[in-house]
């Protein structure tokens, strides 16, 4: 006999059920109160649902749910029994008939009639039911144990890593058939019984012993990867008339906590917290809170309680105990919050920005005139616009800690996947930055944090092996720096393999053989389009979305991203991102009649280039900054400015990402509120013009993309290197973009 | 189950067989307490029993208690396989302390058609 | 020695697929249609396991099991019932009978194979 045979044996047996469920329905149309016709419907619905459930079934195990339901209310006079059940009954039947059909093979003649149907009957069977509401049956849950999160992708457990299963049996389970030994034989198929304690204190002399009672207890070791509940569930038919305490090894309290820590903050009972990290069954907190209830006025703690069953570690309650304080305090801030639609917030930040411009407009004028009044109140309204917009703009900065917090589940995702053991450790949590920026950030942070732990983190062998713990690190790290805010994902891993990066570049033709590259610019060759050091592609890293895509994503953002590697060491990215998409404090200055603006943060200092600088400057490209170096770029060359030079010319030095440069230009002008406007889509390839602003007189004004200035002065510093940018960023090439 | 027991002055031989399960546990329970008191050394030969279960244990272990409380020495010998497999999955030999049980865990079990 | 699970239910096909996913794991089967047909086939064989829907027709399953629980040679044999989300006052009443033990309807075959361990290996 096979399935198959069986399936028929279902179809032919259906069809008989239905047929009988037919006759005593009539039945009860004559004889609303006939019992037996009343339990032979439910019976042949009944088995009807029992046994599609078991070929999987489920569109008749879901539609005969809901019809058996109704009959059940019936037969228990909780539903009258008329004409219009009877009737309803009788088309189900002929619908269940339709769907057995199905089942058989039989192609509906029409599937969509059926469906709605169907559709229609449950509409109906709806009706009966107590609410009103249509009842939903559950899909069939197909026997699949949740226990994936606990399991730990078949890694031995190290140390004391055995389950701790008290046992003791209730006197009648013998009698009931059940034996203790086959509950302990199912506990061998869960893992591996590392020691078995058996208990027969309790037995009684001689004289008072029941043969046919049982009077044992167990202690048990158990090895094994199963969850908590499964494990419990060994002793499912048992539970309620013995004493079953199951502790979980010491070895993952450790994996709890971080369980825990991680889980989402939508729970702040601590029992919840518990079971929802799998640490504490369902049943062991229900029996908890008995107890608590039990003891009445001075209630201890539910976590108290399963410490000293030993149900759980106190480790693991305490973390819960934190991770409710951290939800509570985080409700409590909560409720200090106003939902506000981030429409209006937008809508709020575009009219500031109109009132700035409006405002630098009505200071130009009032300059014109020798009003002294009308400049102190210009002066007092310029005061307030700034603080105006300043409040505009916290309104959507946003601690980047819950970003990083999301990543406690990725790194530990991940890390189980790959079988390495990695702590995230967060700090910083508590910079502000613009929300749309946190909302972009997210997936370059994503991909970073999983390359680390990928190509990163070494394996625990070789981790070991080169003296290191076995457990790999990740860092995320956050701060604010000259106005930008700068995002640090660092790992404890093995470091970039300079030469490998350096022959794979050259393979790929992003470098040529013969240039002399130092280290840094060697690593940052990984952000280069094309490149990918992985030999193995593996499920996570090998997505074909490389550095470059995370690297572009982040220019979008007008940030900039880098590496610093230490061989042995690790691997540090460092992202730095502007704290604003909206608004910043310029510095205006001026080339010929062009007007641009360099965003005040970057602006070190302002000098005038001396005549020595000036004929030196024929010859090289830097200046003597107090002794140091600083390279500079002539706006006027850069952008093609026609005209003369001014007789005496300023250097705004800039600064970013640790470099300086000096920008030589005509003219300063001084602070400028500015409002950004995107450059329109024409001008997007543009390099060293970030964006475009409208000045009080109306005029336009050019953002300068500072980083990409001083990177491209930097490069310029030394010819060769110079063009080994212009090969590597073509869009680059410091020639006339304007 | 078939249990005979065998008074030779004072040094009982109990064989027990068949299936020492809980539906004869009250009469394994009387038979093996009064052999104790009618005895004063006794070995219970297990080589017969084809099935025992935790009430057909708890039995044997009720009776070696018995015996060792009145200072009698109770043996048991010839454990049949299920007896030696029930004992193991309870690791209960130390308790019961005889030495055939003991050497279980050496290769002479297997040589007796070894563990499942 | 295999073990022998007695299959009590009026459905065959669900006898017939429970069967299969017993005799696949090792166990005797014996199966019957109602409370009636069970005590008849039982009655002189030994049975490690009895596995009984509630709702039958001409014996249910709990007038069944309170007489299994009246035979000397069944008492203590022990038994599964198979119950419904909607049957909890069945389910009390069966354990009161001493059907200690119950499964779902409906299931899979996985289901009923891991119950049936936790009681009896095959």
């Amino acid at each position: 006999m096979n399935l198959e045979a069986a399936l028929q044996t279902f179809i032919v047996e259906s069809r008989e059920l239905l047929l009988s469920m037919e006759d005593s329905l009539l039945e009860l149309e004559r004889q609303p109160d006939d019992a037996d016709a009343m339990n032979a419907t439910f019976r042949a619905i009944h088995t009807i649902k029992g046994s599609a459930g078991l070929f999987g079934l489920d569109d008749i195990v879901r539609f005969t749910h809901v019809v058996e339901s109704l009959l059940d209310r019936a037969r228990n006079n909780e539903v009258p029994v008329n004409d219009t059940l009877t009737a309803l009954m009788l088309e189900c039947g002929d619908h269940i008939g339709h769907l057995v059909g199905t089942a058989a093979g039989d192609q509906p003649a029409d599937p969509a009639a059926m469906e709605a149907r169907q559709a229609a009957l449950l509409e109906r069977l709806g009706k009966f039911s107590p609410a009103g509401v249509p009842e939903v049956a559950q899909a069939v849950e197909a026997p699949v144990e949740q226990e994936a999160s606990l399991a730990r992708d078949g890694s031995e457990p190290v140390g004391n890593g055995a389950w701790h299963i008290s046992l003791r049996f209730g006197r009648d389970v013998l009698r009931n058939g059940m034996d203790p030994a086959s509950f302990l034989r199912y506990l061998s198929t869960l893992g591996d019984v590392v020691s078995t304690t058996t208990l027969c204190d309790a037995m009684p002399a001689a004289a008072e012993m029941d043969p046919e009672s049982c009077y044992l207890g167990f202690e048990i070791d158990l090895r094994s990867e199963a969850g908590k509940e499964t494990i419990e569930g060994a002793f499912e038919f048992v539970r309620e008339d013995c004493q079953i305490r199951i502790l979980p090894p010491n070895s993952r309290i450790g994996e709890f906590v971080q369980l825990i820590a991680a889980l989402p903050e939508d729970n702040d009972r601590i029992g919840e917290i518990l079971v929802a990290s799998g640490a504490v069954t369902q049943a062991e907190l229900a029996h908890a809170l008995a107890e608590q209830q039990e003891a009445g006025g001075g209630k201890p703690r539910v976590g108290e309680i399963l410490v000293e069953e030993n149900v759980v570690q106190e480790a693991v309650v305490q973390a819960a105990l934190d991770k409710q304080k951290q939800i509570k305090d985080k409700r409590a801030t909560e409720n200090r919050f106003v939902r506000v639609d981030a429409a209006k917030l937008e809508e709020l930040i575009n009219q500031v920005g109109e009132m700035v411009i409006a405002g630098a407009s009505a200071t130009l004028l009032a300059r014109r005139t020798a009003d002294g009044a009308l400049h102190e109140a210009m002066s007092l309204m310029g005061r307030l616009v700034e603080e105006i917009r300043d409040c505009a703009l916290s309104l959507r900065m946003v601690e980047i800690g819950e970003t990083f917090n999301r990543f406690q589940r990725v790194v530990r995702d991940v890390s189980r996947e790959l079988g390495k053991e990695i702590a995230l450790e967060i700090s910083g949590g508590e910079t502000e930055l613009d929300k749309t920026v946190v909302e972009k950030i997210t997936d370059p942070l994503t991909h970073l944090v999983r390359n680390s732990i990928d190509h990163g983190i070494e394996p625990a062998e070789v981790r070991l092996a080169r003296g290191k713990p076995a457990n790999g690190i990740i860092r995320l790290n956050a701060y604010h720096e000259s106005g930008t805010i700068v995002i640090e994902v660092a790992d404890d891993g093995g470091g970039l393999n300079r030469d490998k990066i350096l022959s794979k570049a050259i393979e790929k033709g992003i470098v040529a053989p013969t240039q002399a590259l130092a280290d840094q610019e060697i690593y940052n060759l990984v952000f280069e389009p094309g490149f990918s050091t992985a030999d193995q592609v593996t499920n996570l890293s090998g997505r074909g979305v490389g550095m470059d895509v995370v690297r572009r994503n982040i220019e979008a953002l007008r940030g900039s991203i880098d590496l610093d590697s230490r061989p042995g060491e690790g691997t540090t990215f460092r992202i730095r991102l502007p704290l604003t998409l909206a608004i910043i404090d310029g510095f205006l200055i001026e080339v010929g009649e062009s007007s641009l603006v360099v965003p005040l943060d970057m602006v070190v200092e302002c000098l005038e280039l001396s005549d020595a600088d000036k004929q030196s400057a024929e010859t090289r490209r830097y200046l003597n900054l107090r002794g140091d170096v600083l390279p500079f770029i002539r706006l006027r060359e850069l952008l093609a400015i026609e005209g003369e030079p001014a007789r005496r010319e300023n250097v705004v030095v800039v600064q970013f990402g640790g470099q300086k440069a000096g920008l030589v230009v005509d003219q300063l002008l001084g602070e400028f509120q500015t409002v950004i406007k995107p450059l329109g889509q024409v001008f997007r390839h543009l390099r060293g013009i970030s964006g475009s602003t409208i000045l009080g007189s109306g005029e336009v004004a050019l953002i300068l993309d500072v980083p990409a200035l001083v990177q491209q002065a930097a490069s310029r510093e030394n010819e060769q290197t110079a063009s080994v940018m212009q090969s590597v960023r073509p869009g680059m090439a410091p020639t006339a973009i304007l | 189950m078939e249990i005979n027991v065998q008074n030779t002055n004072g040094r009982c031989a109990v064989a027990l067989g068949g299936e020492l399960t809980i539906y004869a546990a009250a009469e394994l329970k009387e038979g093996l307490i009064g052999a104790v008191g009618e005895c004063a050394e006794m070995e219970i030969n297990l080589s017969a029993v084809s099935d025992i279960d935790t009430a057909g244990l708890q039995v044997l272990v009720l009776a070696k208690r018995h015996a060792a409380a009145a200072n009698k020495t109770l043996q048991l010998v010839g454990h049949s396989r299920p007896v030696m497999e029930l004992i193991e999955l309870y690791d209960m030999a130390a308790l019961f302390g005889d030495p055939v049980v003991i050497p279980a865990q050496e290769p002479g079990r297997n040589a007796n058609g070894g563990k499942a | 020695m295999a073990k022998t699970i007695l299959v009590v239910d009026d459905s065959s096909s669900l006898r017939q697929v429970v069967g299969i996913a017993l005799k696949g794991a090792g166990y005797d089967v014996i199966e019957a249609c109602d409370g009636k047909d069970a005590l008849g086939k039982i009655a002189g064989q030994k049975v490690h396991l009895i596995i009984s829907d509630v709702n039958m027709p001409n014996m249910d399953g709990i007038t069944f099991v309170k007489e299994v629980k009246k035979i000397a040679e069944h008492k203590f044999v022990p038994i599964i019932m198979l119950t419904t989300e909607s049957q909890e006052a069945k389910k009390q009443e069966g354990q009161a009978a001493g059907a200690k033990a119950w499964v779902v309807k409906p299931f899979q075959p996985a289901q009923m194979l891991t119950a049936v361990s936790k009681l009896v290996m095959p």
